[in-house]
């Protein structure tokens, strides 16, 4: 087996609350809160839950744009929370990140090719490498270098996040992850986003961690998804299987909440009701009680642990084997 | 597809972020006013010893008894108490006013980005401090500040190789405006550091490495300028009269020609020779109205949302 590319264990991102005159402590904010995820080598992660539920946090944390609480975070065998400034600096040539709005990303005030360019020069590259680097890059996410000269304003939606793969892509990294990508373009644009990032992953051997809402996007590009709640991981799975037999209450319910055109996929269960909890002030036990319609005494009074109930497939939930054992008479029931 | 994308570029030569704005500052006509009066208050500075037709320390009309003369074919302005060409006083006044604004502006500028900046993109204890400090400054007094250091440092001065400086009350004048005036440069600078620090695109620059100075000076600064261009233009025509008013109180710099020096000389005679005293001080009117329309235009070029 080989080495997982980056490795999450125990990831904390706390933010304190200061409330009133004094600015006193008022709380913390457990935006992430014990995460462990592992990507392989040309693997794609997928992290779905719903918003605010901490996954933009992670994916920024695991690439130090945001300073984690606690935890580690390995990345190529390197412990990414405790490197130099050199060190990070050298780091940052292989993990990217795509970010989600393409209008915000891009600075207004630089061309195509200064803004894909300019990873380049700060890694120290000639400016006939960093000139042919770009003219790549451009042709390589299909725009060609004709556009080298242009500012983010003269593309359009997709264009311009098709410049901000070029300049994830810029000197090759290894692993990007993508928050959102194509979540703010229009629905047949975000068909040829996708496809692009699949094209390079075959290509390029990338690995990515694709933050997402959108559970058929997951279901066509993931290898393994990774449910979040609250700032938790409640449901690992490869993406085959948690598709085929979600077991965690929250993940059954957000594919029912999902529009599908296949019969067999509307499940039975009630779409969750209420708000998502405030991370200021969880709920007790399981996060998920409150909306849950299983929830037990047993849930409410204890955090039930991620456990691994199939091969990659960890469920936190007391009663996931019972799910577990239900799951086959469902299918019949449906099938 | 190749053909069309071949000859848009060749039309349009990708109109960055500043021609987009002059596009939109054309259209401005209190703008465009603005700028040509600022432009003529330039060229005025710059020809004034080439078009001047008396020297500005040429009292010599004193002599021939033609002090306080309208008017005249020789005197297109006529001339003041003093025996000086109001007209070739006129347009030397263009140089020190420019040099008043431009100098305090340039030091207030400075020292506001580089304070504002610093409060805004460190956040936390140190923008707290910087901007008590800087409010520090606001609450002060400047012009009885300018007034008691330029009476005092005249003196001071006495005796010392600082004499021999030309124009040091001017000098003077000008440091005290510039160290006096960036409070509110350095507030607007933290306003816009503080905004694009969290911009999407300083994070997507931090996540490929670039060190912390290029994120301040490619990333952020350039995108900061257009708000701080329209401070500093207003900011001009605030020293230009800040200047002025401690002129006209006497305590300007005797040596410089200045508009509001002239004023000094001749208010008490504003009966006698009106035209001593409205000249100057039209050109005053007209040079801090140009900063101020330009300054005006400058924001909707810049903001055109805040038109809507």
């Amino acid at each position: 087996m080989t080495a997982p590319l980056l490795e999450v264990e125990d990831l904390d991102v706390h933010f304190p609350v200061f409330r009133g005159p004094l600015r006193r402590r008022a709380g913390t904010v457990r935006a992430v809160d014990g995460v462990s995820l592992r990507v392989m080598p040309g693997e794609t992660l997928a992290l779905v839950g719903e918003s605010g539920c901490g996954k933009s946090t992670l994916g920024r944390a695991v690439l130090r744009l945001q300073e984690p609480s606690g935890g580690q975070v390995r990345f190529e065998g390197q412990d990414l929370l405790h490197l130099g400034k050199r060190d990070l600096k050298a780091a940052r040539r292989r993990m990217r990140m795509v970010f989600q709005d393409p209008h915000a990303s891009l600075n207004p005030r630089l061309r195509a090719a200064e803004i894909i360019g300019e990873a380049f020069t700060i890694h120290g590259c000639t400016r006939a490498e960093r000139d042919a680097g770009v003219a790549e890059l451009l042709t390589l996410v299909g725009l060609g270098p004709d556009f080298a000269q242009r500012f983010p304003h003269e593309f359009s939606g997709g264009q311009r996040q098709r410049l901000g793969i070029a300049r994830a892509l810029a000197l090759h990294p290894s692993f990007v992850v993508c928050d959102e990508p194509v979540s703010a373009l229009d629905v047949s644009v975000q068909a040829q986003i996708v496809n692009l990032l699949m094209e390079l992953q075959e290509r390029l051997g990338l690995s990515y961690l694709f933050i997402s809402h959108d559970l058929h996007l997951v279901e066509f590009i993931a290898d393994r998804v990774a449910v979040m709640y609250l700032g938790r991981i409640v449901e690992t799975a490869p993406a085959a299987a948690l598709f085929a037999g979600p077991l965690h209450p929250y993940t059954r319910a957000l594919l029912a909440a999902s529009p599908s055109i296949d019969p067999d996929r509307r499940a039975a269960d009630a779409v969750i009701e209420g708000e998502l909890p405030s991370p200021l002030n969880p709920p007790s036990g399981c996060a998920f009680h409150p909306r849950c319609p299983h929830a037990t005494d047993q849930c409410r009074a204890e955090m039930p642990p991620l456990a691994a109930l199939a091969t990659g497939h960890d469920v936190r939930c007391w009663h996931a084997a019972d799910w577990m054992a239900a799951a086959p008479a469902r299918a019949e029931a449906l099938g | 597809m190749a053909i069309e994308t071949a000859t848009l570029n060749a039309v349009q030569r990708a109109p960055g972020v500043w021609r987009q704005s002059w596009y939109r500052f054309r259209r401005n006509r209190a703008g465009m006013l603005g700028l040509g009066l600022v432009t003529l208050v330039v060229v005025v500075a710059l020809i004034a010893p080439f078009v001047a037709p008396f020297e500005p320390t040429d009292q010599s009309a004193m002599l021939r008894g033609a002090a306080r003369r309208p008017p005249d074919a020789i005197h297109w302005l006529g001339t003041d108490r003093n025996g000086y060409d109001v007209f070739s006083r006129l347009l030397y006044g263009a140089r020190t006013a420019l040099l008043v604004g431009l100098g305090a502006m340039t030091i207030a500028s400075l020292i506001g980005v580089i304070i504002g900046g610093i409060a805004g993109y460190a956040g936390g204890m140190t923008d707290e401090l910087l901007m008590r400090f800087a409010e520090f400054f606001m609450v002060i007094p400047v012009f009885i500040v300018i007034l008691a250091v330029v009476r005092l440092f005249g003196i001071v001065v006495v005796g010392t190789w600082m004499e021999d400086i030309p124009n040091l009350n001017l000098l003077t004048i000008i440091v005290l405006l510039g160290c006096f005036e960036w409070p509110p440069i350095a507030r607007m600078a933290r306003a816009e550091f503080l905004r694009l620090r969290n911009a999407e695109f300083v994070e997507a620059a931090v996540c490929i490495g670039t060190p912390r100075r290029d994120i301040l000076v490619r990333h952020i600064l350039p995108n900061a300028l257009p708000s701080l261009i329209v401070l500093v233009a207003l900011g001009i025509g605030g020293a230009i009269l800040a200047e002025t008013m401690v002129s006209f109180l006497g305590f300007g710099d005797p040596k410089a020609v200045s508009w509001g020096q002239s004023l000094y000389f001749n208010y008490e005679a504003l009966k006698v020779a009106p035209w001593a005293v409205l000249a100057p001080g039209g050109a005053l009117f007209c040079t801090v109205l140009g900063f101020n329309l330009l300054a005006d235009g400058l924001t909707d070029a810049f903001n055109p949302r805040l038109r809507q």
